[in-house]
């Protein structure tokens, strides 16, 4: 069968820390953009990240747009949009249900998922689209399907977006989880209190021909934990399997590995069974940080908006410093308090999400 | 590109408001378990068990979602009362799925779609590349779940308030029997028309082999 190579050739992001280039600048002096709000739950301050109240739509065309404009493409009449996206038009949805009491004028198409895929094919016209929704995996998902297509030589040009914005229902469910800190996330920290909601829109372009700024996506795998609906597997099994079979999908040894951009939510859980996952797996003990601590988590985007954070670290070959760290928890893996370069081959990024739903990504600098 | 796939199993479940016969205490033997399921995850594991799978990659589709979770969710935040964190945990997409791979230990990956109308069409291609990929037999589910209180204020699109189509493929080098082409299926959603018209075209029928677009 077919196998091309995968190119990530093009992308742009927007997140509470700004674009692209204001986030890495953020990364790396390790300027968190999360503000604590009380905005929607009066009585709870929690840390969010919002970007653009009001203007998420206007955003995410935006976004794609500049994407449009980085790379030789002159549209995308023949490039296959794949979404991945946690709560699509929920937002919308919620507004009209609490100012009218009933569902009478909440349009079905306007609260799916699809609502972003529908936007972008209306503003962009591709050749066909399609929708994920695994929560937090979401958009990893997306990517993970993008690189499967073109390696089989199904298309040439594949744009993965990552969307998500804010909604009471996300942040309200995650209180009612107990999982959200009323400050500044800190992944990783010995008792740290939680995670940061936040939005964020993420865009790459994916394609089967390398340019001059090309970053490989070399392999991808996704796996289950049939745990918990909510608590990942203590033994770390789903996480240390896709990352494992990820790096096998790459043609690669664990040792190659040279930096983990981790899932790194800031909840108990998930942080301590990700630190597990690699310290029992990449016994090289390679560099790992949660750009998280910087964006918040932005749910159904953060795989993609991370995935472009990969590339950036392998392009400035930079190790992206864990912010807002003091003591680790976990005092075996390898969690850098400074940004440093360093020879930057392989980045793995990791995403996990409710249903034990576990995707790993590997980039690769193009050889 | 098209690659051709045998249908190895298929099932179809609807009803006008619920589903009575979804044989959940055979199926679903542990009681908190059980207790815990989405009425879409009781379709979908009903029509996984009359699959005959239990282990294997699955591709999972829905155009709306948990509604009733959802609904439960914002009616909890408009009245300023304590959102329930069951409701939240079941509120995601892959709910169903997940529950499928907590009941049989499955470890493989799970996707979910949702694509509106195209919903069921873009299962069988993305569980065509998964087929694909792993050169094994893969699960699609498609499902939707809308009986809630008031959803005639919204619903247009379907009769069949719990409904959901299941086949499973895997790739073959055998000639197409069968091309996907997208009928109107009366009562059920159009999120279900693209599996509903490969099922129907098994009926009656030893073996089909269907060309599917990744």
């Amino acid at each position: 069968m077919q196998k091309n190579r995968v190119f990530v050739n093009a992308y742009e992001s927007l997140s509470c820390a700004g674009n692209t280039a204001e986030l890495m600048d953020a990364i790396y002096s390790k300027k968190s953009a999360i503000t604590i709000d009380t905005s929607y739950m009066s009585e709870h301050k929690a840390g969010l990240g919002s970007f653009a109240p009001n203007a998420f739509f206007p955003s995410l065309i935006s976004v794609a747009e500049t994407v449009l404009e980085q790379s030789e493409l002159t549209d995308f009449s023949e490039t296959l949009l794949i979404v991945g996206s946690s709560v699509g038009g929920i937002g919308k949805s919620e507004q009209i249900f609490f100012k009218e009491k009933s569902y009478q004028n909440i349009n079905p198409k306007e609260h799916a998922i699809s609502v972003i895929s529908d936007a972008l094919n209306s503003a962009f016209g591709f050749k066909d689209s399609r929708s994920i929704s695994t929560a937090c995996t979401s958009s990893a998902n997306a990517m993970m399907l993008a690189q499967r297509l073109i390696r089989l030589g199904a298309y040439k040009n594949v744009l993965v977006v990552g969307a998500d914005a804010l909604c009471y229902t996300t942040v309200c469910g995650f209180q009612a989880l107990g999982v959200l800190s009323t400050k500044k996330c800190t992944p990783f920290q010995e008792g740290r209190e939680g995670m940061n909601v936040a939005e964020g829109i993420a865009a790459l372009l994916l394609q089967d021909h390398e340019t001059t700024t090309s970053i490989e996506l070399c392999g991808s795998a996704g796996s289950s934990d049939a745990f918990h609906m909510t608590n990942p597997d203590p033994e770390a099994g789903g996480a240390m399997a896709c990352m494992q079979k990820a790096i096998e999908d790459a043609g690669l040894q664990l040792e190659d590995v040279d930096y983990v951009n981790a899932h790194g939510t800031g909840t108990q859980a998930n942080d301590a069974v990700e630190a597990l996952a690699v310290e029992r797996l990449l016994t090289h003990n390679p560099p790992m940080s949660s750009t998280k601590a910087i964006t918040g988590h932005t749910l159904g985007a953060a795989g993609a908006l991370e995935a472009i954070i990969s590339c950036e670290v392998i392009k400035q070959q930079k190790v992206a410093p864990q912010t807002s760290l003091e003591v680790a928890e976990n005092s075996v893996v390898n969690l850098p308090g400074e940004a440093f370069e360093t020879k930057i081959r392989h980045v793995v990024s990791n995403s996990f999400a409710f249903g034990g739903n576990n995707t790993a990504l590997v980039f690769g600098a193009v050889k | 590109m098209k690659m051709n796939f045998e249908i190895k199993a298929t099932a179809v479940v609807s009803a006008e408001n619920k589903c009575e016969t979804l044989d959940e205490k055979r199926i679903v033997p542990k009681m908190m378990l059980r207790r815990r399921l989405t009425r879409a995850a009781r379709i979908m594991v009903y029509l996984a068990d009359a699959c005959a799978f239990r282990d294997g990659a699955v591709v999972y589709g829905s155009a709306y979602g948990e509604m009733q979770a959802t609904a439960d969710i914002v009616g909890a935040i408009d009245a300023n009362e304590p959102i329930s964190p069951t409701a939240f945990q079941n509120s995601v997409y892959n709910t169903a799925p997940s529950y499928f791979s907590l009941l049989h230990k499955n470890k493989n990956e799970i996707l979910t779609v949702s694509s509106g109308d195209d919903t069921s069409k873009n299962v069988l291609q993305t569980g065509a590349l998964q087929a694909a990929t792993f050169s094994e037999e893969v699960l699609l589910v498609c499902c939707e779940a809308i009986n809630i209180a008031k959803i005639e204020e919204v619903n247009s699109c379907t009769e069949y308030l719990e409904s959901g189509v299941a086949l499973t493929l895997v790739p073959t080098d055998r000639e197409a029997t069968l091309e996907v082409s997208v009928q109107e299926h009366t009562g059920f959603a159009p999120s279900l028309w693209a599996m509903l018209d490969v099922v129907r075209a098994c009926e009656n029928r030893e073996s089909v082999v269907v060309a599917l677009e990744l």
